[in-house]
């Protein structure tokens, strides 16, 4: 589903993502971990088509997107949330995906039909506000949400591109114990073709999620592999669980 | 966004009833003040889309202005198009110069998407006064209404000619808000609200910013046609910066992003230069003072300050967390 080869990217003089390369086979979900600043965020930016890498390829489903605009990566199938939360602060829960919807059907350039009548796009946009535990929240403003309701949003987004590659950077960033559990129930019902990688800093949602998982530091891949041998591994212990505790 | 807005329906019945019952019933000097109204109207409710909808604060929009009035010059003086024809033909390329000056300027952002916009509508405005077809700055005189006979209707009679142009300033009303409520116009507010986060959706952000740049200059090379037709006079004052920065206060201190609010800014622009112009020939500094007091008092506008008021007052509807 996704092969990422030899990407590269820098700031300036700043290397922040150095020769990684990645395989996720269709279904897979892998995570990405990695102190503070490794460069996740970045490599999610670079997938995603907000950064132009400096060198690498990307190619999705078998078809090179790296010189896409983020838009077309979309129509090829990836989506992404964000982690710091990034939604139309001036709609309403259901407006919102409502909108989101219409860009995935194609039903954003109908400028004939009032938006407000279209069923079948608010109906999707219900269903979609229910699997993220959003239903009673639909006429809500957005900015009067709650911190997690938003994260909740922020993934209800991704969701509604109908992606086969979803990215998702630090989904639980901030939650309650409480919310990082509904969040995780959330991610594990996520369909079994739908192909996931995340960026995650609770290691219980990493380990108990993915199949497989990089490291990252200072933009290079440190080592990738199961949770077994991630959890085994002495540098990953120095360098990054060490750190967190 | 279209929760609550109790207050549009009323303040439009009044303006436009009231600017339609003047049409009928005042006399020759302020019919003139009507049509000034109606034409002004349409121009800033074109520029409200691009503000106010679709985020692109353009400084030129007066351009297509130009485009539509010097269009129909020449295709209705000196081509002999019937003037109807020449006015659709000009709105035409109204819309082909938005296409093109959208494809220019949205590929910048900022101070440049300013300064571009500007740049392009002054470069127009310099040619029309070069233009010795045209009169260059003196202008050309001698231009000629539509022809509405079949229609039972004389445009060259003043009163039949204001209450065309308000009934039309009304129609361009309709015309937005259709577009706005839609899906179109629901994705312009993503992207106005939100780029980044449209374009993650997969929204050809470029694409829609292109398209608003095409309906707002047809519909404000439409005005321009018109205010050619009021005055048939065409002069390269219509396609002049300080009409864009005249469009864009009258829509900033209306309310941006409202449908309403550019309305009632171009009613009082049209009355407060009327009325100070008769008192001191320095308008444009009250005009300034006058600007930035209701800016500073009311930031989104005066149509904003109303509706934040009302809305404060009005029980909060269920699901309101
Ligand atoms: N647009 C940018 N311009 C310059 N430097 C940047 C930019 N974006 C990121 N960086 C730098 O690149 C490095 C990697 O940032 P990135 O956001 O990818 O880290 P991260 O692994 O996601 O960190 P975190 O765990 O804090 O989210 C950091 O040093 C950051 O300051
Ligand atoms: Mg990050």
């Amino acid at each position: 589903m996704l092969e990422v080869a030899g990407l590269r990217k820098s700031f300036g003089s700043l290397l922040v993502t150095d020769d990684v390369s990645l395989s996720l086979a269709a279904g897979a979900r892998e995570a990405v971990i990695g102190p503070n600043g490794a460069g996740k965020t970045t490599l999610f930016n670079l997938l995603s088509g907000e950064l132009r890498p400096d060198a690498g390829t990307i190619r999705l489903a078998g078809r090179d997107v790296t010189r896409l605009p983020p838009d077309r990566r979309v129509t090829a199938g990836l989506a992404r949330s964000f982690q710091r939360n990034n939604l139309f602060l001036g709609m309403t829960v259901a407006e919102s995906l409502a909108t989101a919807v219409a860009l995935r059907r194609g039903e954003s350039r109908v400028f004939w039909r009032p938006f407000a009548g279209a069923r079948a796009l608010h109906e999707r946009a219900a269903r979609l506000a229910e699997s993220v535990g959003l239903a009673e929240r639909l006429q809500t403003d957005v900015r009067h949400l709650s911190y997690g309701s938003q994260r909740q949003l922020e993934i209800a987004l991704a969701l509604a591109a109908e992606p086969r590659l979803l990215l998702l950077d630090e989904p639980t960033a901030g939650m309650s114990p409480e919310e990082t559990k509904t969040m995780q129930r959330l991610i594990a019902g996520l369909p079994r073709d739908l192909t996931l990688l995340l960026i995650e800093h609770d290691m219980d949602v990493v380990f108990e999620m993915a199949e497989r998982i990089t490291v990252l530091d200072y933009g290079r891949v440190l080592v990738q592999g199961t949770p077994d041998e991630i959890r085994r591994s002495a540098v990953v212990k120095q360098i990054y669980l060490g750190e967190a505790g | 966004m279209p929760a609550r807005d109790p207050l549009s329906l009323p303040v439009l019945a009044l303006l436009f009833g009231g600017v339609l019952a003047a049409a009928l019933f005042v006399d020759a000097y302020r019919l003139t003040i009507v049509i000034e109204i109606a034409i002004l109207v349409i121009f800033v409710l074109s520029l409200d889309f691009l503000v106010g909808y679709a985020g692109l604060v353009s400084f030129g929009h007066a351009g297509f202005m130009g485009v539509g009035a010097y269009a129909l010059a020449y295709l209705a003086h000196f081509q002999g198009w019937p003037s109807g024809v020449a006015i659709l033909a000009g709105v035409a390329c109204g819309a082909l110069s938005g296409i093109a000056i959208g494809a220019l300027v949205t590929r910048v952002s900022g101070v440049f998407f300013i300064m571009v916009t500007l740049a392009v509508s002054m470069m127009f405005w310099a040619w029309a006064s070069k233009a010795r077809k045209f009169g260059a700055d003196d202008g050309l005189g001698g231009l000629k209404r539509m022809d509405l006979k079949p229609l039972g209707l004389d445009l060259n009679d003043d009163r039949t000619f204001a209450v065309v142009c308000v009934v039309l300033a009304v129609l361009a009303y309709l015309l937005f808000r259709w577009l706005v409520r839609s899906p179109f116009g629901q994705t312009l507010k993503a992207i106005k609200q939100n780029e980044n986060r449209a374009r993650a959706l997969g929204c050809p952000v470029q694409r829609y910013k292109v398209a608003a740049f095409a309906i707002a200059g047809a519909v404000a090379a439409f005005a321009g046609a018109l205010h050619l037709q009021n005055t048939k006079f065409v002069h390269p004052e219509v396609a002049h910066w300080i009409r864009s920065g005249e469009g864009l206060i009258v829509v900033i201190v209306g309310g941006a992003g409202t449908l309403t609010g550019p309305v009632i800014g171009g009613f009082l622009f049209v009355l407060f230069h009327r009325i100070v112009e008769s008192f001191t020939t320095h308008w444009q500094i009250w005009m300034g003072l006058l600007f930035v007091a209701i800016v500073l008092a009311a930031p989104d506008g005066i149509f904003g300050r109303l509706l934040s008021l009302v809305r404060r007052k009005a029980p909060k509807g269920p699901g309101d967390a």
